[in-house]
């Protein structure tokens, strides 16, 4: 048989089961062209108000402690915050973050003949950093707070999610902790004892710290500035005594952004004369609008004096490029705070310490240098920078 | 081209022709006559539909079943089921760093929708997304998804759910479970993106599980928790080793196995009448080609005569017969696909009946289909083309001659045959003993016997040929001396034909007698076991009689008592059982008929014993004195089997337990049907009005037992109905085998015809003599088709319907049917040869003494 006669039939018998595929419109089953998961789970939905039957934080009222270590259930959202830099013997360079995120997805817990009936959901991200190693990790779970999977308690104080948990009970001072937090993951753990060497400093008037001009866009906000900690960090086998200072956040509200803005810059920073700095800024989506800043100056008592906005100036010296998005994160800021003669560098330890899990941020240990008055200022901290 | 190029190996002698102008004529030749390529092609592709229809309809089926079972959880390597607690849960979480997520299932009825039922499927949301990260198994998107725990009976259902329901977003569907109603209100809608995932989410409430926990009443209990685990024992067992007794963990694959087994039978019975379809469609595809192959003698003998090869009419006849695969082929795939819906809807109507809703609306046209279709196609006519080929290699050039050798030679094959016949037959008893149980070797062997017995049927048609030879003389004289003779002398045609006839006829005949034997027993069953006169039963998920339900129809005039029963679920270590726990009283006890039963199985049956039904006892490998054993919170309970009886209302099988037993082990009080014996005398009919007004619960069904009776046997027909469809298709393909194959035999008799119309033979003794041919052939066939018919409807009955089922029967022979078949041979033989006689009768003797 000829080539051409070959080729003849066989073009023949592909066109006629072509024409058959067609005429059934058959197709492959088709694959994956399902919508892909939308990644941010709690994440975006964290920081939108969906539901008015919430209270907002609209006026200033008496923080008490122990009772406002645990949940405020009338506020949408609510997190504890644990971050910190450590060292082992050798001055090996640690920073640790350790959160717990609780969103209520209604007002009420539905009426249900179940166990699981909870309107709460809770989000804990863990990390460390490795200066030396220029290695960071980062970890997240997430659960119902049903089943006591997940959950808050004020007295003895747990915020726990599955098995990540900071517990611990009240100490001397007001408002003041001594805590375990203990997480684990595959590739590090870590279990750690922090003591409060401050009392809670109220962020704003009086624990009602404001995030733009409209009011209600404002949370309840108080920090334990400096927390004497000591433990174990586990990484990737490797087990690291450490010790070192952490900073602990606790923050509620129900809405917080006005439309227009876009995300934050957080700075807590932990002097070497043991003062410690928490400054802010919300950025607008506009740039040419003027951020919303705060600032607090905590003595070595832990007294906390304001600074006035207008006497910050935040300004980025150079920026980081995340490997997930493209993004452009300032990993190096220069702080200039003109009414307490303050210059500051702030410059990150690694620069790759963006979280990229349920919702993508930038967590990670800073150092810090600069003068005050001719003096020279030395320090660590954490920045967080998110809406990059 | 070239003449080398059309010598094939090149140890023939190449003539003057180029392929080109042969092929050019021999287009022509086919052109000619476009009807008989259409026979052909028909021929072919009604052997391909059949084979197509049956695969289509099976994959189909299957597919929106495992799609149903696994729409939810394709993420998941493992799944522990036997109803996992919250706890259990909660410990897994703790406890291990496997992806995990508990799922709350359970089926409800749609109050306002004529009560048709709808699944609850309850998630933890965020364990959902937490499972599916990276899986395309997503009802919405997440943001959407956290509404169903904001809102508490908040539900998402797909928009063809809301279609079908008359409701849009927002709208809110009642529901009852058991006594329960229940309002959901849809919040938002599941996005699929196939028509599969989209059948599979039909009727589907996706819901958070605190709510269908609530709606299908089972507070802190699971339906199952659904893992992904890596591979290795290791983890499985570390797995294990967490799970209390009651539950287990299965593999995913294991878990479609045992769900899909559930259909499996139903499906090989589906696939062994395609099977037989096929073996006549096979029969056809040989015969066609045969005939082809005859249409082209003269063209061959002309172009051997002048000095074409051999390989070059092989390479022509082979494209020709590649040309009518192809086509049939494509036809095949049409027909076939269409026929494929017909048949989807009676299968769809068997496994609702038999089994669980399925939605089976989807015909799905595989790969594999296409390939096999066109493999049948074009392979078996090419395959089927090769005796012919080598019949017209051996043609050589000799104008008017008839070739007689086939008669002969099929002569000569006799022993050919028996050696065959003994070989197929001896295999495939082997077989049969061999694998007792094997439902697939179980067909191996039932064709391989049936094929055998075809083996023998050339020759026992000749013998009858003879016998109707003497018998036509007597009749019809000298027109039927002529006929049988003729019928005789083309014997290896004619035995063609009549075999293909015969295997339609002979599955006719088996599937016939199965259904009627079946039948038979099922409705005999039935009037034995139906021994109260009137019952009372819950059709809804979780529903149950109420104790004062119970009075009242004890309170009924006319009855002389009550009894109860629940019917439920078991769990024991060799997973879930049925079981019906009934106090039916002693005189219902005797409806049960046993095929082997302890002595005295009342009173053990009372003290502790349970009774299992036949298609349990196979399936579970038990019988008299065995144990069956059940978990009760950390104990198993231990029961006796005191009998095994026959049952035909289930194939997965059921235990039977006195209700005292049951209550006193498994402390369950719950009642789902209540039978009524009425005084003797009592009206049925008003007993069944009185229970009806005495009954309050929801999804209760009142019914006599004639009427349950009738019910029963519709669902009998219904479920078979697919099967008589696939035995009107073997009959169909078989009559136009036959058209063909006695066209066939009448060309190749032309030269007789000729000379006995020339003769003067008027057109009407020669159209009645080729019906009388048709109708001797159809008559042989009918009557040989019995003993195959019989056999076969033997081996339905004790191989497959044993071995899928667990089923046994009576085999009954209904001499109605065996009548019919042979009638039905003989009027598809005459139906058959009408064509074929009046073709012949009509052509002018001029015309065909031109070419003696």
């Amino acid at each position: 048989m000829g080539t051409k006669t070959t080729l003849g039939i066989a073009t023949f018998v592909v066109l006629s089961t072509g024409v058959v595929v067609w005429l059934m419109n058959w197709s492959p089953k088709l694959e994956d062209s399902g919508e892909q998961f939308q990644k941010p789970v709690l994440g975006n939905v964290l920081l939108e108000s969906s539901d008015s039957h919430f209270e907002s934080v609209t006026k200033s009222r008496l923080l008490e402690f122990p009772q406002d270590h645990g949940s405020h259930p009338e506020f949408q959202t609510e997190w504890w915050y644990f971050t910190g830099n450590l060292k082992n013997n050798e001055g090996r360079q640690f920073g640790y973050q350790f959160t717990v995120f609780r969103r209520a997805l209604s007002r009420d817990s539905p009426n249900l003949d179940s166990d699981w009936a909870t309107s709460q959901a809770y989000l804990a991200h863990a990390g460390v950093t490795d200066v030396q190693s220029k290695r960071y990790f980062a970890d997240e779970i997430y659960s119902l707070g049903a089943l006591n999977l997940a959950g808050v308690r004020a007295e003895p104080f747990s915020v726990w999610v599955e098995n990540w948990i900071a517990e611990g009970s009240a100490g001397q001072c007001a408002g003041c902790l001594t805590l375990s937090i203990k997480s684990e993951s595959d590739d590090f753990s870590f279990s750690l004892h922090l003591d409060s060497a401050k009392p809670a400093v109220l962020h704003g008037e009086r624990g009602v710290s404001r995030k733009s001009t409209i009011p209600g866009n404002a949370s309840y906000y108080y920090s334990l500035s400096r927390l004497r900690t000591s433990g174990t960090l586990t990484i990737q086998g490797e087990s690291i005594t450490v010790s070192g200072d952490s900073w602990m956040d606790h923050e509620w509200f129900s809405s917080v952004l006005d439309e227009g803005q876009s995300g934050w810059d957080w700075f807590s920073l932990q002097l070497d004369d043991r003062r410690e700095m928490m400054l802010f800024q919300v950025r607008n989506h506009d740039p040419t609008v003027e951020t919303f800043k705060y600032g607090v100056v905590v003595d070595q008592r832990g007294q906390s004096e304001l600074i006035p906005p207008d006497q910050i100036t935040l300004i980025p010296a150079r920026v980081w490029k995340s490997n997930h998005n493209q993004s452009e994160y300032p990993v190096h800021w220069k702080i200039e705070i003109p009414s307490h003669n303050i210059r500051l560098d702030v410059e990150s330890l690694i620069d790759a310490q963006e979280r990229d899990d349920s919702f993508r941020y930038w967590e990670g240990a800073v150092r810090v240098s600069g003068m005050q008055s001719n003096q020279p200022i030395t320090g660590l901290g954490y920045l967080e920078m998110t809406g990059y | 081209m070239t003449n080398s190029a059309c010598c094939g190996p090149g140890k023939l002698k190449c003539a003057n022709l180029s392929l080109k102008t042969v092929l050019l004529a021999w287009v022509r030749e086919v052109v000619r006559a476009p009807l008989q390529s259409t026979l052909s092609v028909l021929g072919v592709a009604l052997g391909v539909t059949a084979v197509v229809a049956v695969n289509i309809t099976n994959h189909s089926a299957r597919e929106s079943f495992l799609a149903a079972s696994n729409a939810l959880a394709e993420s998941a390597t493992h799944s522990i089921a036997g109803q996992p607690s919250d706890q259990l849960y909660r410990e897994l979480r703790l406890k291990t760093k496997y992806p995990i997520q508990p799922i709350v299932q359970g089926r409800v009825r749609l109050s306002d929708i004529n009560d048709s039922s709808a699944t609850v499927y309850g998630i933890d949301p965020i364990a959902y997304y937490r499972f599916n990260i990276g899986s395309n198994a997503t009802p919405s998107s997440s943001e959407e998804i956290n509404q169903l725990m904001a809102e508490a009976f908040s539900t998402f259902a797909t928009a063809d759910s809301l279609d079908q329901l008359d409701v849009k977003l927002g709208d809110s569907i009642k529901l009852r479970y058991g006594r329960k109603n229940h309002e959901l209100r849809i919040t938002g809608l599941i996005e699929t993106s196939t028509p599969l995932q989209e059948q599979s989410f039909r009727l589907l409430f996706l819901t958070d599980i605190a709510t269908a926990q609530t709606i299908l009443g089972m507070r802190g209990q699971l339906s199952s928790i659904q893992l992904q685990l890596p591979p290795g024992d290791i983890v499985l067992q570390e797995i294990e080793d967490l799970l209390p007794q009651g539950t287990h963990l299965e593999g995913r694959l294991n878990r479609q196995h045992s769900l899909t087994s559930i259909t499996d039978a139903f499906q090989t019975n589906l696939t062994a009448m395609s099977l037989l379809a096929l073996l006549v469609a096979i029969f056809l595809i040989y015969n066609t080609m045969a005939f082809l192959v005859m249409r082209r003698r003269p063209t061959i003998e002309i172009l051997r005569a002048l000095g074409f090869s051999r390989s070059g009419i092989t390479l022509c006849l082979t494209l020709e017969a590649a040309a009518i695969g192809l086509a049939a082929s494509i036809t095949g795939i049409l027909i076939g696909s269409q026929l494929a819906k017909l048949l989807l809807v009676l299968v769809e109507r068997s496994i609702n009946n038999l089994y669980f809703p399925i939605e089976a609306d989807i015909t799905i046209l595989t790969p594999t289909v296409i390939f096999l279709a066109v493999c049948l196609g074009i392979g078996s006519t090419i395959l089927a083309a090769l005796p012919a080929l080598r019949e017209a290699q051996n043609l050589m050039p000799s104008f008017g001659t008839e070739f007689r050798h086939l008669p002969s030679s099929a002569r000569k094959r006799v022993f050919v045959f028996l050696i065959s016949c003994s070989g197929f037959v001896g295999v495939g008893v082997l077989l049969m003993r061999l694998y007792p149980t094997s439902i697939a070797l179980g067909f191996v062997s039932i064709n391989l016997i049936v094929i055998g017995y075809f083996c023998l049927v050339p020759l026992l048609s000749q013998a009858l040929g003879r016998v109707f030879r003497v018998v036509s003389k007597q009749i019809f004289g000298l027109r039927g001396v002529l006929s049988s003779r003729a019928l005789s002398m083309s014997g290896g045609r004619s035995s063609i034909a009549i075999c293909a006839l015969c295997v339609a006829i002979s599955a006719t005949v088996g599937v016939g007698v199965m259904i009627s034997s079946f039948r038979t027993a099922v409705d005999d069953w039935l009037s034995d076991r139906l021994r109260a006169d009137v019952y009372v039963s819950t059709q809804d998920y979780g529903g149950q009689l109420s104790g004062i339900e119970i009075n009242r129809l004890r309170m009924i005039r006319g009855v002389e008592s009550v009894g109860v029963a629940k019917w439920d679920w078991l769990q024991g270590p060799d997973g879930r059982s049925r079981i019906f726990a009934v106090d039916y009283g002693e005189r219902a006890f005797d409806g049960y008929r046993f095929k082997v039963n302890a002595a005295d199985v009342w009173n053990r049956f009372q003290g502790g014993g349970v009774i299992i039904s036949e298609p349990y006892a196979w399936k579970r490998k038990l019988s008299l004195g065995d144990t069956v054993e059940f978990f009760r919170d950390d104990a198993v309970i231990e029961m006796p089997v005191v009998g095994v009886f026959y049952d035909y209302s289930s194939d997965r099988g059921v235990v039977v337990i006195h209700r005292d037993v049951y209550v006193s082990n498994f402390n369950d009080y719950e009642i789902t049907t209540a039978a009524l014996f009425g005084d003797p005398g009592t009206n049925k009919q008003t007993l069944e009005h009185e229970a009806n007004q005495a009954i309050t619960s929801p999804g209760v069904t009142v019914w006599t037992a004639g009427g349950m009776h009738g019910a029963a046997m519709e669902i009998f027909d219904q479920t078979f109905a697919i099967t008589a469809v696939l035995r009107s298709l073997a009959v169909i393909v078989a009559i136009i085998a036959v058209v063909s194959i006695l066209a066939m035999i009448q060309i190749d008799r032309g030269r007789e015809l000729r000379i006995q119309k020339a003769v003067g033979f008027t057109s009407r003794e020669i159209w009645t003599s080729a019906s009388i041919e048709a109708g001797v052939m159809g008559m042989i066939a009918g009557v040989l088709s019995l003993p195959v018919g019989l056999l076969l409807s033997w081996l339905l009955i004790w191989v497959v319907n044993q071995r899928s089922y667990g089923w046994t029967m009576q085999m009954l022979i209904d001499g109605t049917i065996l009548i019919e078949a042979v009638l039905l041979a003989i009027i598809a033989a005459l139906l058959a040869g009408i064509v074929p006689a009046w073709w012949l009768a009509n052509r002018a003797p001029k015309q065909d003494l031109q070419a003696e």
